[in-house]
């Protein structure tokens, strides 16, 4: 066969029959799929994590999304962001397989009046942040998991992918399909949800900052205002 | 919302670059001198500015410890099975479309021998089609 093939061709020119895009064998993209993609198994299982919030149900996206990524792994171009295109990947099973009989509420309504928010927000709730910093810093991991898995999806997983992760907006706007400027809003309110909430474990767990600033502590507008959104 | 001074940009204005270099998004050059020069004569906003900038590194570093997430033994496992498995139905299916040639190289080699200062040089070139695995 391969004689024929060789006659065929004139020398010195690629024929133009050969599927450029078989030259790689499904051996070859195994241990390609091995060596590049399975090492972000564990950071795929976190931000399965994050969307499901149950570590069986995390398993079996990450396991659904490396197949796929497996099966189109030709489409993946050399030179760009691997980890990234895995959790577009990732956005997309979920929200297919996962998510597809579930209701939630959507959002995106209120995005513009965001910026309402952020300028309310501005120039108010810089009071006392340190002494809560003090605090905060003493949450068990175990709180803070709780708390960003109680914000509501959209805010949470930006979130995840810029403080975890440390995706740029314009990454993130891709891995979610969203625009940029969706990404940064619902970026600075997820945080502000998060921060909100994290207050309130730390008061439930009658964590309380140094006496001398307890006038600090704070940040009522955070603790009460926030929660109502 | 203003500290009552005059300024060239309004602090709503501002909000947004804070925003952005909080998160150290790139700013036009123009955008990031108007924001240290507003941050430097509106304290409010200055101290807008430094409250973000400490929220910001305590919730990455909160949700960095706490976030961080180990696959299982019998995740990595599963992942290896099923890449295997895929590998072989890809491989099955290319079989099954006569397109049985896995891999296509190709090989140049050069040799050059200079004999009473004449040189001559061979090129050989070499291809090769291998089936299967």
């Amino acid at each position: 066969m391969s004689t024929e093939l060789e006659m065929a061709r004139e020398p010195g020119l690629p024929d133009p029959n050969l599927p450029v895009l078989a030259i790689e064998s499904p051996l070859e993209r195994k241990l390609r799929f091995e060596r590049d993609a399975l090492v972000f198994a564990s950071p795929l299982y976190g931000a399965a994590l994050r969307y499901t919030k149950n570590p069986q149900d995390a398993e079996d996206l990450v396991q659904d999304t490396f197949a796929k990524a497996f099966n189109s792994f030709h489409q993946f171009e050399a030179g760009t962001n691997l980890k990234a295109w895995l959790y577009r990947i990732l956005t997309t099973t979920f929200i297919n397989t996962y998510r597809k009989d579930q209701r939630r509420p959507q959002i995106s309504d209120g995005e513009v009046e965001d910026w309402q928010i952020f300028k309310a927000a501005s120039h108010t709730s810089d009071q006392g942040k340190s002494a809560e910093d003090l605090v905060l810093e003493h949450l068990p991991d175990g709180d803070v998991k709780e708390a960003l898995a109680a914000i509501p999806e959209d805010f949470r997983m930006v979130v995840y992918y810029a403080d975890v992760e440390g995706y740029a907006y314009k990454e993130i706007a891709e891995i979610l399909d969203i625009p940029a400027g969706t990404v940064m809003s619902r970026l600075h309110r997820g945080r502000k949800l998060l921060r909100a909430s994290l207050g309130e474990y730390a008061r439930s767990r009658g964590i309380t900052p140094p006496a001398d600033s307890s006038q600090k502590l704070l940040a009522p507008d955070l603790l009460t205002s926030e929660r109502s959104e | 919302m203003s500290c009552g001074a005059p300024h060239q940009h309004s602090c709503e204005d501002i909000y947004i670059a804070i925003l952005l270099s909080v998160d150290h998004e790139l700013l036009a050059p123009e955008v990031e001198l108007s924001l240290t020069e507003h941050c430097g004569e509106c304290p409010p906003c200055g101290s807008t500015l430094a409250a973000h900038q400490e929220d910001v590194l305590l919730l990455k570093d909160l949700l960095s410890s706490a976030c961080r997430e180990q696959a299982s033994q019998s995740l990595h496992e599963r992942l290896l099975i099923q890449t295997h498995e895929l590998a072989a139905q890809m491989q099955a299916a290319e079989f099954a479309a006569g397109s049985f040639i896995q891999t296509f190289s190709e090989t140049y080699s050069q040799t050059s021998i200079t004999i009473d200062g004449q040189t001559i040089i061979e090129i050989s070139h070499t291809q090769e089609f291998r089936e299967g695995l």
